[in-house]
């Protein structure tokens, strides 16, 4: 551990120098550019003086004018940067509140030796990370706070936690985080830059976009392999503490809880906020479709994707697979194990603080301040809107194609399968209408529409219900005949339809023409 | 027979002096006139033409954004944010069919006419019996793509509050045309029966001759000759004999003018006469901006040939 330290700080003068020279490097580098740009300008003009013997005032305002004068590159470099942005989220907890957490996190901070935080927050996400303010180029300590996503307290037992922790806390017993944060700032300010000129879209402020593009690449060159480095040595940290098997563990299930979870959100969640909602048991709902994809075996699906994800050249992460292989060459631990339970389990009253981060997270992504609640049985309805929706298609196909404004469009669509139109039908539903559809084409092209439009009929008029479903995100409770069976009966021709208009009480609508108008008998 | 050759002049009011004063009103954010004339105007469509005219301003006026704003329970705020947010939304995509827009076109478009929705929507809560809501709530679906089925819908509930409402018809006949979200079929059958129940004198009846224009505008090459098909000049004879007594409306003067041109381009020039004589001065904007040239120097071309045979 001693000679670990001695490392570290021998690398720490080595990474103020890089984070204060490439951010004073880059000050330079703008300054230089923007007098050059504007002496190129005043040279012209005095040339235009020297050659014409006129003033060339009006031609020192007309280049700065169509070419911006290098103003892009000033705003970009020296101009405000919006403060907050890449703060930390989440709840603050404290320890009066959450005492075993913060009991956690302290024992492993002092472990790894690493400042204990003074704010922990818990994030909605699959996440982890400790910040850390800087002062004066990092040189002097701030102060740390913990962020832990709720998602991953769902997704990790105890011991993958104390592993995931020790990583974290790894990073700042390092001294890195005090530089981290300002190589970071230093490579948005270049990022700004560069799309400030891209802004203005001027011709020298595109070419300037690019000397600033280069230095950015340079930069990325430097610190990634910097930033690889210390996960690397955090890892080395989080071995030392909860052994090299749970940090492997622990590695593979941070990856899949954040897939998980971004997955569960798209499919469950977002929907929800879109009707103004969000779901009071957002985390129960997430511990479900766990298992059910774990039932499925899908786990080991995403396992093996978390575990095949490359390492992007600019990535400050080296890939999970690369990690892996470093953690197995080292000794197997020693230490006593830790009871293998859920991580959540070191929360107080979880139900309660997963309720109030689903409202959090809803309140930021809405932007509405009372979004109501719904429970998973409620959600059903909402998501059966999405399915109705899709079964519109149907009925719209029906109006266009039946011609008639005040029938319904869905016994339209029966009546052309009655009348053997099924094929204008279909063309009315495929994209590509009609010409690229064969008989096979047409069947199945007929056979989904009825699929996704039987649903909104049977709910409306027929006692069925939404269900959510934690492998398909919604079905149908419906006791009569399934669906595809009568979507077949709708294919089948007059007789088939009649069994299914009987089934669902629909009659038989007239689609012939109405007539042309006829001159009023008394016009002559 | 004295041939009045007014000049022609495309004016939103059609010389009424309400609608004049309204539209005066309503350029400098005056909202009295226009609450007097919402709140006392009994015929729906005369009431409907008037509103028309009240939001028909181009740009965004800040009076029409901050009205909802100010009194968040009056109906008519929401209303005129709506219908104006309507005409806001084509502006920005520059009345060109959709596959010739460019995409942010169409984004600004939809975004507008998503907002219109909104205030139309909130209208139509405020004011459960007032059709106009509900007719400019089918503009939105169309623009919006909401579905045929969604389109009939919404028209049925505007009609139900007033069933011959000229406006909610020929905006429906749009949106059920083949180049929105309709098809030929569905367009004539809409159009030919609800000609054929309404009243005779209602401007309903021209629906018929906006649809043939619909079906000439898809093949618009002189040489095909649809407007001057026997069954076509046929019916559009019909609609004219239904219109023959009707009164001096707004809605009768577009459907003049609708006649005129089937009449005039399908080479019934003596049968175009009769309409432009109704017509007078009042051309309006359709059908004739589906021509060429600018719509006064259309019109007036074809007026000339009709009144003045060589």
């Amino acid at each position: 551990m001693a000679s670990s330290r001695r490392a570290g700080a021998g690398l720490l003068g080595l990474r103020a120098l890089l984070g204060a020279v490439l951010l004073l490097g880059f000050y330079v580098l703008a300054a230089v550019l923007v007098v050059l740009v504007v002496g190129g300008i005043v040279g012209i003009a005095l040339a235009f003086t020297l050659i014409f013997h006129v003033t060339g005032g009006f031609v020192f305002w007309f280049l700065i004018g169509t070419t911006g004068g290098g103003l892009a590159l000033l705003r970009g470099a020296f101009g405000r940067m919006r403060a907050g942005r890449d703060g930390p989220g989440g709840l603050a907890v404290s320890e009066t509140v959450q005492p075993r957490l913060w009991a956690e996190v302290r024992e492993l901070a002092a472990e790894v030796g690493a400042p204990a935080p003074r704010v922990i927050r818990i994030a909605p996400d699959a996440n982890a990370a400790v910040h850390q303010r800087v002062r004066l180029f990092g040189l002097v300590r701030g102060r740390v706070t913990l962020v832990v996503g709720m998602a991953l307290l769902n997704g990790l037992d105890r011991a993958e936690l104390r592993a995931v922790l020790a990583h974290e806390f790894g990073h700042i017993s390092g001294g890195d985080t005090r530089l981290g944060p300002l190589v970071y700032r230093s490579q948005s300010r270049l990022v700004r830059t560069i799309a400030a000129l891209h802004t203005s879209g001027k011709g020298l402020d595109l070419f300037l976009a690019r000397i600033v593009g280069l230095y950015l690449r340079l930069c990325l060159r430097v610190t990634a392999a910097v930033s690889r480095a210390q996960e690397r040595a955090a890892d080395a940290s989080a071995a030392r503490v909860a052994g090299p098997e749970t940090t492997a563990a622990a590695l593979t299930a941070v990856g899949m809880a954040s897939e998980l979870f971004a997955s569960f959100t798209n499919q469950y969640v977002v929907r929800l906020w879109q009707a103004g909602r969000y779901p009071d048991d957002l985390y129960g709902g997430l511990r479900k479709f766990t298992l059910a994809a774990f039932a499925e075996g899908g786990l080991e699906q995403l396992r093996q994707r978390v575990l095949a994800a490359p390492s992007e050249r600019w990535d400050t992460h080296p890939s999970v697979s690369e990690r892996l292989a470093l953690l197995a060459e080292m000794p197997a631990s020693t230490k006593e194990t830790v009871p293998d339970v859920p991580a959540r389990g070191l929360l107080e009253n979880p139900d309660k603080l997963e309720r109030t981060i689903s409202l959090a997270l809803a309140r930021d992504v809405t932007g509405l301040p009372e979004p109501a609640a719904v429970d998973w049985d409620a959600a059903a309805e909402i998501y059966g809107r999405t399915v109705t929706r899709s079964g519109a298609r149907l009925a719209d196909a029906g109006v266009r194609v039946g011609g008639r404004w005040d029938e319904p469009g869905f016994d339209q669509a029966l009546e052309m399968l009655a009348a053997g139109r099924g094929a204008e039908l279909a063309a009315a539903l495929h994209p590509k209408g009609a010409a690229a559809l064969d008989a096979e084409d047409e069947r199945r092209t007929l056979h989904r529409a009825l699929v996704a439009a039987l649903p909104g009929v049977l709910v409306a008029e027929h006692g069925a219900r939404w269900k959510t479903s934690w492998t398909a995100v919604v079905e149908i409770e419906w006791a009569g005949t399934p669906i595809t069976d009568l979507a077949d009966m709708a294919l089948v021709g007059p007789d088939g339809v009649a069994v299914l208009r009987a089934e669902l009480g629909r009659p038989a609508v007239d689609l012939t023409p109405v007539p042309p108008l006829e001159e009023p008998a008394h016009a002559g | 027979m004295p041939v009045d050759l007014a000049r022609p002049v495309l004016d939103p009011t059609f010389g009424d002096p309400v609608a004049r004063d309204l539209a005066k009103a309503t350029a400098h954010g005056d909202k009295a006139l226009l609450r007097r004339v919402a709140a006392d105007t009994d015929d729906p469509d005369r009431r409907s033409f008037l509103l028309g005219v009240a939001v028909d301003h181009p740009g965004r006026p800040e009076w029409i954004v901050r009205w909802p704003d100010e009194e968040p329970e009056e109906a008519l705020a929401h209303f005129v944010r709506g219908a104006h947010g309507i005409l806001w939304a084509w502006e920005a995509r520059g009345n060109a069919r959709a596959g010739m827009t460019s995409e942010e076109q169409f984004r600004e478009f939809h975004q507008r006419l998503a907002g219109a929705e909104r205030d139309l929507v909130r209208a139509a809560v405020l004011a459960p019996d007032d059709p106009e809501p509900r007719v400019q709530l089918l503009t939105t679906a169309r623009g919006l793509q909401l579905g045929t089925q969604e389109l009939c819908h919404r028209f049925a509930k505007a009609t139900a509050r007033h069933p011959w409402h000229y406006r909610a018809h020929t905006l429906m006949l749009q949106g059920v045309a083949p180049k929105w979200s309709g098809s030929s079929a569905l367009m004539f059958n809409f159009a030919r029966s609800r000609a054929a129940e309404a009243p005779v004198g209602s401007a309903v009846a021209s629906l018929v001759v906006e649809a043939h224009i619909e079906t000439w505008v898809d093949e618009p090459d002189d040489e095909t000759g649809y407007l001057a098909a026997p069954d076509v000049q046929r019916e559009l004879r019909a609609v004219a004999a239904r219109l023959k007594e009707a009164p001096d409306t707004p809605a009768a003067l577009r459907a003049a003018n609708l006649l005129a041109f089937t009449f005039a381009l399908g080479g019934d020039d003596e049968a175009a006469a009769e309409q432009f004589r109704a017509i007078g001065s009042h051309v309006t904007e359709s059908p004739w901006q589906y021509l060429a040239r600018d719509v006064v120097t259309s019109f007036t071309k074809y007026r000339d040939r009709a009144l003045n045979p060589a």
